[in-house]
């Protein structure tokens, strides 16, 4: 499908995921993104949808089926995004392509379901136990959530491992119109499961052989998933830089409160990182550029925290929190941070 | 034997205590494999984590050792996504009816064409001898010193709730075994194939068994095989149900 | 005619757990300085090979 529609971002995801020829969907009903479950199920013989007992189901189906051959997908929020770490460190551990969809609720726990947040950011990057390096990316309005969502599923199938798609309640409820521009599609080169005497496992290994007490085994498995994960992120390296003559402000933003911070635009420079993690290195040149930095995101304070290490200088921040996104929060929290830095 | 082709005799000896029962269930699903003609190239074998779950390593199969109680919804995942394959999960009691028993049940809600090998020997034998999930009251282990109080889970009961397929046998009763795992592999739908198994080192010395051969020999005692299809075992009885 | 057998112990796959020793109807199977050995006339009847976890007995028909 093609062309200009009014759709909501979570359509928008399954429209796109099934663009990029998804075959597999295990989900559990969760506010809110339950409705990208209700868009799979109208493709009965296209792609076969489980809803499972929970999100700990859903990501282990989901890592059985992409072993198996499929495009596989899940999506949540928060609480069963929670749920899923575990399956996801299995994901790399086993090199197993999928994506997730997270549309951010506010929490912790059950919080504000029926609210829009981005405090998963952290929980995306290091959310499971141990090292890995996965690939998150954000879009920020209807079009570029269908367009992120092919990416998604390309970045997995050529980093061989989980993709996480963030979006947010805000973006996941929004009707707008919609361009849906296709990106062409990246097919599997690994062999599915069946044909031969392959052993996938969870445990530290080389090959088929479990390596669980063998300390070079596992340095070398982490430095050959970080070196692969950063070999495919540099071609998903996108972001959005709205350069403004004289500005001494960059202001850092993504997701739903990217478009907030859109209101600025005529007296502050705007970044907008789409690939959240990992880190884009342009952020860091770009910041040279300002004077100040200011992040502003829907959380106490999470990417602001790994801005400060990646430019090496103390950033502004400006917290929407509780599920609220307004200008003059914002207005207010540039005065705070101009007064602070003059 | 034929079974030999199923298996990967280069990766022996087995990762498994002397006299653990893993290994004999191992080679009655490779005779299983073999009565049955199964096709290796199209049969893929899961499991989470635990001794049991080791087994999948010593078969010339294709297999993924996954999570700890999340073997059945990953085959949930392979069998939805390719329903050819036939899969074949290895499990044990603490991760079957523990940590993963939610899977269980709904698995055998949704009758997902999967067969269980549940490798039940009453313990959490691979962390030092926890009280596992089937554990029997009053038995003392790690973590009941004076006597378990947890009533164990009725495995039967939870899966012949939704009229899934249900066997019981031991490491003692092979033949039966064998009869039982053939009759799963058969079976078109969700299937548990329960194996009261020893586990020697970390919870037979604790009750007082000398050795593996003791213990096979309580289940010679304990357990009374059933004639037939039954609807459902007694306690203490083995056999097929309907 | 009488059947003769040969049975083996594979060293590196035998744990010593003493299964097949006790399910030998002959008493054929037994430690020796904490070793497992054959000594005896075997039957065939095979329990040992069945109920050793390891596959570390092979018993054979022998021609006399």
């Amino acid at each position: 499908m093609t062309g200009r529609l009014i759709l909501q971002g979570n359509d928008a995801v399954a429209l796109g995921a099934v663009k990029a020829g998804l075959d597999f969907f295990a989900g559990y009903p969760i506010t809110p993104a339950s409705e990208i479950l209700h868009a799979l199920v109208e493709y009965p013989g296209q792609v076969k949808v489980l809803q499972m007992e929970d999100e700990i189901a859903s990501i282990n189906a989901c890592v059985g089926a992409a072993l198996a051959g499929a495009k596989a997908m899940t999506a949540t929020s928060g609480p069963g995004f929670s749920l899923m770490q575990e399956g996801i460190g299995l994901g790399h551990m086993v090199e197993a392509p999928l994506v997730i969809v997270d549309v951010q609720r506010v929490g912790p726990s059950t919080g504000m379901p029926t609210f829009g947040a981005q405090g998963d950011l952290l929980q995306c990057r290091w959310g499971s136990h141990g090292d890995y390096f996965p690939i998150v990316l954000y879009p920020n309005s209807v079009s570029e959530i269908y367009t992120q969502t092919i990416h998604a599923f390309n970045a997995a199938e050529e980093s061989m491992s989980p993709v996480v798609l963030l979006t947010d309640g805000c973006l996941g409820h929004l009707f707008e119109t919609a361009e849906l521009v296709d990106v062409p599609l990246k097919t599997r080169t690994a062999r599915p499961l069946g044909g031969g005497s392959r052993h996938f496992t969870s445990l530290t290994h080389a090959g088929d052989h479990p390596k669980a007490t063998v300390p070079s085994a596992h340095q070398e498995l982490i430095a050959a998933l970080a070196a692969k994960t950063a070999g495919v992120a540099a071609r998903y390296a996108f972001y959005e830089y709205l350069p403004v003559k004289g500005a001494d402000t960059l202001l850092v933003a993504f997701g739903a409160a990217s478009r907030a911070a859109y209101h600025f635009k005529g007296e502050c420079a705007i970044f907008r990182p789409i690939r959240i993690f990992p880190m884009l290195e342009e952020l860091a040149e770009i910041a040279r550029g300002y004077r100040r930095v200011v992040v502003i995101e829907m959380n106490a304070g999470q990417y602001k925290l790994l801005v400060e290490a990646l430019i090496h200088r103390p950033v502004g921040f400006i917290p929407l929190l509780g599920g609220a996104v307004r200008v003059s929060q914002i207005e207010e929290g540039l005065k705070k941070c101009l007064q602070e830095s003059t | 034997m034929p079974a030999r082709k199923y298996l990967r005799p280069e990766r022996l000896p087995t990762y498994w205590c002397p006299g653990c029962g893993d290994g004999l269930v191992v080679k009655e699903l490779a005779g299983a494999f073999g009565d049955l003609g199964m096709d290796a190239s199209n049969t893929v074998l899961v499991s989470g984590i635990g001794c049991a779950a080791r087994a999948p390593g010593y078969f010339l199969l294709e297999s993924v050792h996954g999570l700890h109680g999340r073997a059945v919804p990953i085959a949930e995942g392979i069998k939805t996504a390719r329903p050819e394959l036939n899969v074949v999960i290895f499990s044990g009691d603490g991760d079957l009816l523990g940590i993963g028993c939610n899977h269980l049940v709904h698995a055998s809600r949704r009758d997902t064409d999967l067969t269980v090998v549940l490798i039940d020997n009453q313990i959490y034998g691979m962390t030092g001898g926890q009280k596992s999930p089937t554990t029997a009251l009053g038995v003392k282990t790690l973590t009941s010193p004076d006597g378990n109080t947890d009533r164990p889970v009725d495995c039967q009961a939870l899966v012949k709730a939704h009229g899934s397929f249900y066997a019981r046998a031991t490491t003692f009763h092979l033949p039966l075994l064998g009869k039982a795992l053939r009759a799963a592999l058969t079976h078109r739908g969700f299937a548990v194939v329960d194996v009261r198994s020893q586990c020697p080192v970390n919870f037979g010395k604790r009750l007082g068994f000398k050795n593996a051969y003791e213990m096979l020999m309580h289940f010679k005692k304990a357990y009374r095989p059933v004639a037939g299809e039954v609807d459902r075992l007694g306690p203490g009885e083995i056999g097929i149900t309907r | 005619m009488k059947k003769h057998f040969k049975v083996s112990i594979d060293r590196k796959l035998c744990k010593g757990c003493s299964l097949c020793a006790g399910f030998c109807p002959k008493g054929n199977l037994k430690f020796v300085d904490g070793e497992l050995a054959f000594d005896g006339e075997c039957t065939g009847c095979m329990l040992c090979v069945r109920y050793c976890p390891d596959m570390g007995i092979t018993v054979e028909e022998v021609k006399p």
